[in-house]
């Protein structure tokens, strides 16, 4: 293969994999995110001084 | 729907909306755009005469540039509006922006870089647009690394404003630096009376940036409701440390006397 072919494969190589990995890292940070919500809701229910004994 | 007409500060984000039914029209539509301009990039526009087919870089290296320059963009007017009406969601689109501002240009170095290793025999060069460009970089990294050092929430939201409506002035002298020094890089070729480009890989350029903008508001609308959900969970976790303490106090208070 072509030196210049290489050099074309790695750099739209590194343009997918840096710009798809960033956008499944953030969508993985807001489930992550969103399950830590979820168990502060959950704890601040239940520490509640509201919260029928 | 506007880009400010996000899910409310205290309302609970759910699942990502990109997986309903406006994710999968978003997604389908960025598949397409960019098997689109795959399928321009590679087969459809025509090799370069001189540096042949590694020249075909250029149209992901122009474009990712152009949306840094749009991300650093949207952070000076975020802090702008900010600084004016204080309500927090600029805020967290300014971080957003400046966080994938930073992504667009390390895309745009490193795809630079391995074009340059290419035509120039050099992976880099203290050429006018690569300085500004890399400088560019440092300022975003800077205001993303000051945001973690003020602990004031408040101050933090005005000095970032500060910081990133100033940091915009380097996008103009990165875009002129072709015009007022000499460069390797060539001068816009694109907003030239005429066009030094032809109408084929013109063609292939616009497909490209309007894949890659398509991409750019999904990934922008994803790391914006990250930045609102991390400061809900920010104001929860200070709302249990609230009620531990007064749960705490509560128990002290309720110790009958001579007892200890």
């Amino acid at each position: 293969m072509k030196q210049e072919l290489v050099f074309l494969m790695i750099g739209y190589g590194a343009v997918w994999l840096v710009l798809f990995g960033y956008l499944v890292y953030v969508t993985g940070r807001i489930r992550s995110v969103r399950d830590a919500i979820q168990d502060l809701r959950h704890e601040l229910d239940r520490d509640s001084p509201d919260t029928p004994e | 729907m506007g880009l400010m007409d996000f899910p409310e500060r205290h309302r609970p984000i759910g699942r990502p909306p990109v997986f309903g039914w406006r994710g999968l029209v978003a997604y389908t539509a960025l598949l397409a755009l960019m098997s689109a301009a795959l399928y321009l990039i590679f087969i459809f526009a025509p090799a370069e005469r001189v540096q042949g087919d590694v020249q075909r870089l250029l149209y992901g290296h122009v474009s990712t540039a152009w949306l840094a320059f749009l991300s650093f963009g949207i952070v000076g007017i975020s802090g702008i509006i900010f600084l004016w009406n204080k309500d927090t969601r600029w805020d967290s689109l300014a971080v957003a922006a400046a966080e994938i501002g930073v992504v667009f240009t390390t895309v745009t170095l490193v795809t630079g870089s391995i074009w340059g290793r290419s035509i120039w025999n050099a992976w880099w060069a203290w050429d006018p647009r690569l300085t500004t460009t890399i400088v560019l970089w440092f300022i975003y990294v800077a205001y993303l690394i000051l945001r973690t050092y003020i602990d004031d929430i408040s101050v933090r939201r005005r000095v970032a404003a500060i910081f990133g409506i100033f940091g915009f002035v380097d996008v103009p002298i990165v875009w002129f630096s072709v015009q007022w020094w000499r460069s390797l890089h060539p001068v816009q070729t694109i907003t030239q009376a005429g066009g030094g480009m032809p109408r084929e890989m013109l063609a292939t350029l616009l497909m490209t940036l309007v894949a890659f903008t398509v991409f750019f508001f999904i990934v922008l609308r994803q790391r914006y409701l990250l930045e609102r959900a991390s400061e809900e969970g920010d104001d929860l976790r200070a709302a249990v440390h609230r009620q531990l303490d007064v749960s705490v106090a509560a128990a002290d208070t309720s110790v009958p006397e001579g007892r200890t």
